[in-house]
């Protein structure tokens, strides 16, 4: 019941500042917006287990890309922070989307036949150990491969900062 | 206890909200902002099925997601910083094409010797 209580808390704060967010006009409330759908999704790790998927969302996400959007949010030009015009023929468009992703939740609804975790599985004591194993011993290929697009973004940062300088 | 479906609706939905928002708004932030609100979405989908399998590969998965994240977003920023500091727009379809950009969107023009006369007067942006 307080698992329920507990999910239905964070799902609805996410889901609820993600809809504000992209409805919002003033960039900086949608940043700040954007801030509570993170954490909150942050807590949905949480209560799934995955500890170092909420460290890494709370210092990865809402740290370091919430706070670029903010620097780049108030480095940018008046033409950027103009709010957007509401087009209100392409909201129509989203309300029809809205409709659609409603009707296929209720036919996946009507379908489940309630998987839920399998008994078997007895959470990890210590969630960062099994995943540090398997990131540095069976999945040590697949990991650095992550880095190379790393290093794709910060030569193509350093070329777009540099060609700017000239 | 909480089913599998009731994580895949709520990823369902960030994901919708967000593509919604990068397929409908149009300024450039707003769009990066959603597209973090999509990835958001499928890591929650794939930690709920690695708690379902109980496996740990899922969450490596994300981990990769949230890495790939803010590189793209480190780099999309860079280059909006980078087009704004320099006339044409990186708005979708703020300005049509061949109209001139708002007044306030030009940038002055800063010549080298300018530049090099008075370090202290260059743009930051």
């Amino acid at each position: 019941m307080a698992d329920h209580l507990l999910f239905d808390f964070f799902a609805a704060i996410a889901a609820a500042s993600g809809l504000a967010m992209v409805t919002r006009r003033n960039l900086m409330h949608a940043t700040i917006l954007l801030l509570a759908t993170l954490l909150a999704t942050g807590g949905i790790f949480l209560q799934l287990q995955a500890e170092y998927a909420l460290a890494a969302q709370v210092l990865l996400f809402a740290g370091g890309i919430v706070l670029l959007f903010v620097l780049v949010v108030m480095l940018l030009s008046p033409q950027f922070l103009r709010p957007a015009p509401f087009d209100w023929k392409s909201f129509s468009i989203a309300a029809l989307a809205l409709v659609v992703v409603i009707e296929i939740i209720a036919v996946v609804w009507a379908h489940h036949d309630g998987m839920i975790w399998r008994s078997a599985a007895t959470p990890s004591a210590n969630n960062a150990r099994a995943l540090g194993t398997a990131l540095f011993q069976d999945d040590l290929l697949a990991f650095e491969f992550a880095a190379v697009p790393l290093l794709a973004t910060i030569i193509g940062v350093v070329m777009l900062s540099k060609r700017r300088t000239e | 206890m909480i089913s599998v479906e009731h994580y895949l609706a709520l990823g369902f939905v960030l994901f919708a909200i967000g593509a919604c928002g990068a397929l409908l708004r149009r300024n450039p932030t707003l769009i990066l902002m959603s597209i973090e609100l999509m990835l958001t979405a499928v890591n929650v989908n794939l930690i709920a099925f690695s708690r379902m399998l109980g496996e740990v590969h899922g969450q490596l998965f994300s981990l990769f997601i949230m890495a790939d994240a803010a590189a793209e977003t480190a780099l999309a920023l860079g280059i909006l910083v980078a087009c704004a500091a320099r006339p044409p727009s990186a708005g979708t379809a703020e300005t049509e094409a061949g109209e001139m950009p708002p007044e306030e969107f030009i940038a002055e023009p800063v010549s080298s010797e300018a530049e090099a006369a008075d370090p202290a007067e260059r743009t930051v942006l």
